[in-house]
């Protein structure tokens, strides 16, 4: 098998020329594939371990600054507003939401930084006036401070926590949008994936103080809670 | 002076090495070769054509064993050569029994991240693997098991939440659950490369919510016969699963709620389908038959049948499966068909399901793997007078797709796993005024897990499923929602 496929590479790339792109996938696949498998048959040529050796420690890399993106979905939360007179609170609709993080190491273990989030489908799940209405979704960007703080269990993996307070801004379809304060709080594990790269995964809750003043000068609250899920990768450089 | 030094100092060696050759001869002829146990039931990948570092020594076999020679005089001119009539066999027949050791679990192409969800299954691979290397006759009792205790809480949200009927689904649940099972797996080696095989699954079981136990006492899994050839054919009778070709990842795990999604009590029957009409054991009195055939390594075929007596009718059914597997890329594809009809003659009743599906799955060692699913299936239900039941012929598709990330440590090792379902059931009933039944049901998750030693995973799992549906037998018909959160950490030992 593994000398078959051997023959494959050796071919020229030129060789695909003229065989449209349907022989180009064709070769690329069989390129893929060969490679795939000489890899699998080095490993079977070399002894078979007993058990698994324990690797050599990754060198601590001396980074100070990091680069995180996550995906922040908000599947339990509650969405309060004022309909008419009323302030009512109701179940919020499952949205999601992206998150990005500059943070520098200020001593070991404890990072701070920035990071705005981005959330999609800030709504109630059905009009909690229960009169038919159309329901309306927000959009609610966060401008918040992140300040985190890791505890290395072994190498590779970390425990952290982070309390990220900052200044939120809700915009819906059509109308004024809402304002106030927001603070997220939540602990995590982080795990690396080479001295550089991590991912992350955390859970938390997020409280807004959002409220909106419309035309006529009047002022009502109009604010989101959530249960925070973050799956999220990194990179420290 | 030298020579009888030397002597005496020969003989003493001799006599030295004859009576530990005695000592070894005496235990090995009371005690089966010891099982090398040290590695874990949750091998490192060990290629299933290699010669293990610690095979297990052939069993004799009394009945064949050849007649004894003894010679007398060797060494002279005239050597006389005795043959001694064969004894007869031992009225015990020594028996090896043997904790399932890494080459059991065969990795010649790898199965996925070490710890993963997808090396954790075996993608049609003859397992456990119990050749006899010496090339003689062998029998082993191989010992292997896995147990699992969750915790869980789930939480239901129908809504409208003016809709009274959905108040019966306003439920949460939080729920210990466990499952242990031993594997017994008696295999007689007839030479290096014929077997025949037995496997039963002894279960015990801790509140599933499941009807096969519920009258309590026990309980089996696996229970079936095998032979064949290794890494080339076998047949398979029993009960036993068939292969898998949809993979739902590190989530959605067996006997949870989680699995069942966003599905109250109140709430019309749906759930995924993967090619999973004919994939599980059957039910009742009723088992599977199958042959497997590998014609190349990276090629496996399974011709699964089914038979027997299934919901108080006799049922008959077929799944044939095919999986290509390089290692690193995995693609596997299959159909189904059974039909069910009732023990009654005079009854008309006839349940028809076909299916199709596939999977593509690609592994990135030794940090990620994922892949992608989609399956369609149909039910065609005509009931004992020979009506067609629209409402209960169905057409259920699933799309889904999952994705690990491991920090590939050998001892430390971190799984990250998300992954999405996606199914959508439609009936048959397009007579007016009736409306087509329409449903679709979402379930997600994230999971997290550790393994201690190669043999104790820690795994957490946090849910969110949705659910919508749309009935008919009213007009305007009556849509509703209903949304599941769940969080479950499972302890789960593999042996």
């Amino acid at each position: 098998m593994h000398n078959v496929n051997c023959g494959t590479l050796s071919r020229p790339l030129s060789r695909f020329r003229g065989r449209g792109l349907i022989g180009v996938l064709v070769g690329l696949v069989g390129l893929l594939t060969s490679v795939a498998l000489s890899r699998t048959a080095q490993a079977q040529e070399m002894p078979v371990a007993t058990a698994p050796a324990e690797s050599p420690a990754a060198p601590a890399a001396q980074t100070r600054w990091q680069l995180g993106l996550a995906f922040v979905p908000m599947g339990l939360g509650k969405f309060t507003s004022s309909y008419g007179t009323k302030l009512i609170t109701a179940d919020a609709a499952f949205c999601p939401g992206i998150s990005l993080s500059a943070s520098y190491r200020v001593i070991e273990g404890l990072t701070v930084g920035l990071a705005p989030q981005l959330l999609f489908k800030v709504a109630p799940k059905e009009d909690p006036t229960e009169q038919g209405m159309p329901v309306t979704n927000w959009r609610e960007l966060d401008a918040m401070v992140r300040i985190a703080y890791a505890y290395q269990l072994v190498e590779t993996i970390a425990v952290y926590a982070e309390v990220l307070p900052g200044y939120s801004f809700m915009k819906p379809d059509r109308g004024d949008p809402s304002l106030g304060f927001v603070i997220a709080g939540g602990a995590g594990l982080m795990m690396d994936m080479s001295d550089r790269l991590f991912v992350n995964l955390a859970g938390g809750y997020q409280v807004g103080f959002q409220s909106r003043t419309d035309s006529a000068g009047m002022t009502t609250d109009t604010r989101a809670r959530y249960v925070r899920t973050v799956l999220g990768v990194g990179y420290r450089f | 002076m030298r020579t009888p030094l030397l002597t005496s100092l020969i003989l003493l060696a001799s006599s030295t090495l004859a009576s530990a050759a005695t000592r070894t001869v005496a235990q090995a002829d009371h005690e089966p070769a010891p099982a090398p146990t040290p590695t874990p039931a949750a091998p490192p990948p060990t290629p299933a054509s290699a010669v293990p570092p610690a095979a297990p020594a052939p069993i004799p076999v009394p009945a064949a064993s050849a007649p004894a020679t003894e010679v007398i005089g060797a060494g002279t001119a005239t050597p006389v050569v005795i043959e001694r009539a064969s004894t007869e066999p031992a009225s015990i027949t020594e028996v090896g029994v043997q904790r399932l050791p890494a080459y059991a679990y065969p990795e010649d192409l790898t199965r996925g991240l070490k710890h993963g969800s997808l090396w954790l299954t075996f993608h049609g691979l003859q397992w456990p693997y119990m050749p006899s290397f010496s090339g003689g006759k062998r029998f082993v009792m191989g010992l292997s098991g896995w147990g699992w205790i969750d915790n869980a809480y789930q939480k239901f949200a129908p809504f409208p939440i003016d809709n009274p009927h959905l108040e019966e689904n306003r439920i949460r649940y939080w729920k210990q659950q466990a499952r242990m099972l031993l594997r017994v797996t008696p295999t007689y080696a007839i030479d290096r490369d014929y077997f025949i095989q037995g496997q039963v699954e002894l279960v015990g079981t801790g509140d599933q919510s499941i009807q096969r136990s519920a009258v309590g006492g026990a309980d089996t899994d696996d229970l079936y016969l095998r032979l064949g050839k290794w890494n080339r054919w076998d047949f398979q009778f029993g009960r036993f699963e068939g292969w898998e070709v949809f993979h739902l990842g590190m989530g959605l795990d067996f006997n949870t709620f989680e699995r069942l999604g966003a599905v109250g009590p109140g709430d019309p029957q749906i759930g995924y389908y993967g090619l999973s009409d004919n994939q599980f054991r059957p039910p009742g009195a009723s088992g599977n038959f199958a042959f497997h055939y590998y014609p190349l390594r990276i090629l496996r075929f399974e011709l699964l049948g089914l038979a027997g007596n299934v919901s108080n009718g006799p049922a008959y059914g077929t799944r044939p499966v095919a999986i290509l597997d390089l290692g690193w890329l995995k693609f596997k594809a299959g159909v189904e068909y059974r039909k069910l009809i009732n023990q009654q003659l005079s009854n008309q009743t006839d349940v028809t399901s076909k299916g199709v599906g596939a999977a593509l799955q690609f592994v990135f060692l030794p940090h990620l793997e994922f892949g992608l699913n989609a399956a369609q299936g149909t039910i065609w239900n005509i009931d004992g007078n020979g009506n067609l039941l629209p409402e209960a012929s169905v057409t259920r598709t699933s799309v889904g797709g999952f994705a690990n990330v491991s920090n590939g440590h050998p001892r430390h090792t971190l799984i990250f796993g998300v992954g999405s379902l996606m199914t959508w059931t439609e009936d048959q009933n397009p007579i007016t005024p009736n409306p087509v039944d329409k449903y679709w049901l979402y379930q997600g998750y994230v999971a997290a897990q550790y393994v201690i030693h190669n043999v104790f995973y820690i795994k957490l799992v946090a849910g969110y499923s949705r659910s919508h549906f749309a009935l008919a037998g009213n007009e305007p018909r009556v849509e509703f929602d209903d949304e599941m959160y769940s969080a479950r950490l499972r302890f789960s030992f593999y042996f």
